[in-house]
C-alpha cells in the first residue's frame, strides 16, 4: 500500500537557506544548502522540495546550479521551483537532477504553462503550488507573486483547474499559517483533498510533530511538508518520522 | 564501465550519482550517440516523462537499433520507470505507440486497475519480490521503493515476472528476461535499498 510521505521544504534566497514567516523571507539558516539538506538527516525525509524564493529571476538564475549540488548527494526525490516560465526553465532544472517542477505564480497567470510541460514531461513530473489567503468573507483565494498579488479566484476552483490541466500534484501553503507555528490549515486542505483528485501536500505552520499527524488524519493530505521546524532540533527528520509510525501512521519506515 | 542512455529525456544525472555513490570510482557514462553503445555491456536506460516523445527520439537517434543489438549480444540491461515502459512492444499511453519490444508485453493506464484511486501513482510503496534474483541481492524480499508512474506494464508472460507491487490491485513493478530487467520504481531515488540494487547491477557478473 501506498504510503504517505514526510517531505522537507528548503527555502533558498540568493543561494542562502532561509526561514519563511508569513512569506517574508528573512533570517538565513544555513549559508549552504548542501548543509541544509545533509542536516536534515536525509535517510528520514522521504522526499525534498528545493523552492527558490528570490525577489528576481536575476537571482533565480542560479537555481539550476544549486540543484545539480544538491542532487548529488540527495537519493530521495527532489522537486524543485521558483521562477519557472517556460518548458526551457524546467527541462534545465530537470537535466540538473530535479525529478518533478513547482509552478506557482507563471501556471496562474498563463495555465497553458502546466498543460505544455505535463505533455513535455508527464503529468507526474509537475507541482502547482498554491498560496492561500483568507479574504474578509471567510474565502480562500489564491495569491501569487510570492505572497503579494491577490488574485480573488477561489483555490479550491484554482485546484481543480490545475488538476485539469495536467498537474499531478497539489502543494497548498496558507499564508495566515506560514511561519506561524500553530498547524496546518486543516479546513483549507480538506475542501481542496476533496476537490481533486492528485496528491495533495500540506505545507505551513508545523511546529510539533502532531500537526503534521494532523494533515493526514484530520485533512486528508497524501504528504506532509515542513520548512523551519526541520532546521531547529537535531535529527528533527528522524523523530518526526518516528512520532509518525508510532501513531500507526503509514509511512516509509525508518 | 556502465553506459546511461541520454535520449533527451529523463533524469540522468541521479542514476550516475547513485551508482557513484556506492562505487566513487566506478566508469559511469552518460550516452547519447548510438554507436558509442557497443562498448558497454551493462546498460541503463533511465526516464521520466511521456512515452510519446521519449520513443520518437530513440529512433530518431538510432537507439533503438542499438539496444536491440546489445540485447542480443547479452549486454545487460536495466530500464527504469519509463525505461522500463520502453522495453515493451507497445504502449497505450495517449494513443498507441510502437516500443522497444525487448520484452514483450503492453503498457496500460494504471487508472485501469485502480480506478478509484489517485493517479499518477506517486510515492514510496512495497515492492514483493516473486523470484529470487542476483539483482536483488541483500534486498528484503518485501520492501518500499519510490514510484512515479500513471502507466503499467503487463508483460505477455508471467515468467518475466519479478516483482509486483499493489495499488488497487497487483501490477508488475520487476521484470526479467534472461539479460533484461525493468524496474517500475526509481532505485536511484529509494535511498539505502535503491542505492543497494543498482550497486547489485553495477556488480553483476557477465
Amino acid at each position: 500500500m501506498l504510503k504517505h510521505r514526510l517531505i522537507a521544504l528548503i527555502l533558498l534566497r540568493e543561494g542562502k537557506v532561509v526561514q519563511s514567516v508569513q512569506f517574508k523571507h528573512t533570517n538565513a539558516i544555513h549559508y549552504d544548502p548542501v548543509h541544509a539538506l545533509e542536516s536534515f538527516n536525509r535517510w528520514a525525509i522521504d522526499e525534498i522540495v528545493v523552492l527558490n524564493v528570490a525577489r528576481n529571476d536575476k537571482d533565480a538564475k542560479e537555481l539550476p546550479a544549486t540543484v545539480q549540488r544538491i542532487s548529488r548527494s540527495c537519493f530521495v526525490p527532489l522537486t524543485a521551483g521558483g521562477w519557472i516560465r517556460s518548458v526551457d526553465d524546467a527541462r534545465q532544472l530537470l537535466a540538473r537532477g530535479a525529478d518533478k517542477v513547482v509552478l506557482n505564480t507563471a501556471a496562474f497567470d498563463r495555465p497553458e504553462l502546466i498543460s505544455e510541460l505535463a505533455r513535455q514531461f508527464g503529468n507526474q513530473c509537475i507541482v502547482v503550488s498554491i498560496d492561500a489567503q483568507t479574504s474578509d468573507d471567510g474565502g480562500e483565494v489564491v495569491v501569487v507573486d510570492r505572497g503579494r498579488r491577490p488574485t480573488g479566484t477561489k483555490v479550491v476552483d484554482w485546484a481543480r483547474q490545475a488538476e485539469e490541466r495536467g498537474a499531478g500534484e497539489i502543494l497548498l501553503n496558507s499564508i495566515p499559517h506560514d511561519g506561524k507555528r500553530r498547524g496546518y490549515h486543516l479546513d483549507l486542505l480538506r475542501s481542496v483533498s476533496e476537490a481533486v483528485n492528485i496528491p495533495l501536500i500540506a505545507m505551513g505552520g508545523v511546529l510539533r510533530w502532531e500537526h503534521l499527524a494532523q494533515g493526514i488524519t484530520e485533512a486528508g493530505a497524501d504528504a506532509v511538508a515542513a520548512a523551519n521546524i526541520f532546521h531547529y532540533t537535531e535529527h528533527s527528520s528522524k523523530k518526526a518520522k518516528r512520532y509518525l509510525l508510532n501513531k500507526g501512521l503509514n509511512f516509509r519506515q525508518l | 564501465m556502465i553506459a546511461i542512455v541520454d535520449y533527451g529525456t529523463g533524469n540522468l544525472q541521479s542514476v550516475r550519482n547513485a551508482l557513484l555513490f556506492s562505487r566513487p570510482d566506478l566508469r559511469v557514462d552518460i550516452i547519447g550517440r548510438a554507436d558509442e553503445l557497443q562498448a558497454y555491456r551493462k546498460i541503463i536506460l533511465p526516464g521520466v516523462g511521456a512515452i510519446g516523445p521519449a520513443i520518437a527520439k530513440i529512433r530518431t537517434l538510432g537507439f533503438d537499433r542499438a539496444l536491440q543489438k546489445a540485447a542480443d549480444d547479452g549486454s545487460q540491461i536495466l530500464g527504469i520507470c519509463l525505461g522500463m515502459q520502453l522495453l515493451a512492444t507497445r504502449s497505450f499511453e495517449y494513443g498507441e505507440h510502437p516500443a522497444l519490444d525487448l520484452i514483450p508485453g503492453s503498457v496500460r493506464s494504471l487508472s485501469e486497475i485502480a480506478p478509484t484511486l489517485r493517479i499518477p501513482h506517486i510515492g514510496w510503496n512495497e515492492v514483493r519480490s516473486t523470484h529470487k534474483d542476483p539483482l536483488l541481492e541483500t534486498i528484503d524480499k518485501e520492501m518500499d521503493f519510490y514510484f512515479v508512474h500513471s502507466f503499467h506494464f503487463e508483460p505477455d508472460n508471467p515468467d518475466h515476472i519479478l516483482g509486483e507491487t499493489c495499488y488497487g490491485a497487483s501490477f508488475v513493478s520487476m521484470l526479467r528476461r534472461d539479460n533484461i530487467w525493468g524496474l517500475q520504481f526509481h532505485p536511484e531515488k529509494s535511498q539505502a535499498q535503491g542505492l543497494a540494487l543498482l550497486n547489485n547491477f553495477s556488480r553483476l557478473e557477465a
